[in-house]
């Protein structure tokens, strides 16, 4: 069950006597973790996916499944990681039932420089694989260690670091390929 | 490169705090942390880049009553295979109501048709029924399929 505590949700638990149900969230709660999680998570998918629309219907699906799903014991930054790890599952599922190339390719053609920087990057981040893309993401710009990947990702903490290191190398192999040189320190 | 350096966290964290010169030294050394910090200055790039792009995320309430409404579904398949029912079962009557009327007022409607158009009418007779009825069934049958797409949407 959540809880709203000073404008922050708090999941405390199943719903007393109710045994191994959990009572729904109301649209208050929904509104309020929506309200805090909803846009980095949407940037996180708009990455991953390369669209916006297609980040959008990821964004529901993820919150909707968050709706659905039995929910843990979780304080926010469990329910943030609980979060991208749903969003992380369905968006790597999504990319499985696609054909390479089909998403993002309804994007409008970039217009000024970052934009067209952006797209170039992003060109180089989709050749990466879902979960590699996933992996980078979230150690790099969320901020997350290798504990939070394994149980965001399913895997092993030790396989983290391994696959955290192929997907670097893999980045770094691009970059020098499309002339990003590593910074020599 | 080997995947063995043991502090690749611990720099990758550094740059992001800010760096000591502990780190800076060992990066000067060690060719998987710089390739580490070099792909977190690229994530870090490319999340900032489209920073100013403002979504327009879905409405939260659209998704709480979508959840609702697979919840009721899941929680109570009986009610909603008789709400399923009922409304094929309104759908039938919406077929099968105008065939009846047809069927019933068929000599009333070619008369009137023949008084609004004279004698040109006289095509719409026992033996060209078959033409009508094919557009009457697929008229229906069209109703039918907008009628399931806006109840769906709904």
């Amino acid at each position: 069950m959540m809880m709203l505590e000073n404008g922050v949700i708090v999941a405390t638990g199943v719903l007393p006597g109710v045994s191994g149900a959990r009572r729904p969230l109301t649209i208050a709660e929904l509104e309020s973790c929506y309200a805090l999680h909803a846009r980095p998570l949407w940037a996180y998918l708009r990455r991953m996916s390369g669209s916006a629309v297609e980040a959008d219907d990821l964004l529901q699906k993820s919150f909707l499944r968050l709706l659905e799903a039995p929910l843990p014991t979780l304080d926010e930054a469990g329910l943030r990681r609980y979060l991208y790890r749903i969003a992380t599952n369905i968006s790597i599922d999504s990319f499985r039932s696609m054909r390479e190339g089909e998403m993002a390719r309804a994007e409008q053609l970039p217009v000024d420089s970052s934009a067209i920087l952006r797209a170039d990057m992003q060109r180089m981040f989709e050749r990466l694989k879902p979960r590699e893309r996933a992996l980078l993401w979230l150690a790099h710009v969320e901020g997350y260690d290798h504990q939070d990947l394994a149980s965001m990702l399913g895997v092993g903490a030790k396989s983290v670091r391994v696959l955290l290191f192929r997907a670097r190398k893999k980045l770094q192999q691009m970059m020098e390929r499309d002339g990003r040189k590593v910074p020599k320190r | 490169m080997k995947n063995s350096c043991k502090r690749t966290d611990e720099i990758v964290t550094s740059m992001r705090i800010g760096i000591t010169p502990d780190a800076d030294s060992h990066l000067a050394e060690c060719e998987e942390c710089r390739a580490a910090v070099s792909a977190g200055d690229w994530m870090r790039q490319f999340s900032n880049l489209g920073r100013e792009e403002v979504p327009v995320l879905p409405d939260p309430r659209r998704i709480w009553l979508m959840a609702e409404w697979q919840r009721r579904q899941r929680s109570s398949p009986g009610r909603m295979r008789l709400i399923d029912c009922l409304q094929w079962a309104a759908y039938g009557i919406a077929a099968v109501a105008p065939a009846i009327w047809f069927t019933f007022r068929w000599p009333q409607l070619v008369q009137w048709v023949s008084t609004l158009r004279g004698g040109e009418a006289a095509w719409i007779s026992a033996g060209s029924s078959p033409v009508l009825w094919t557009a009457v069934a697929l008229g229906g049958i069209t109703t039918l399929v907008t009628l399931q797409l806006v109840f769906a949407e709904e």
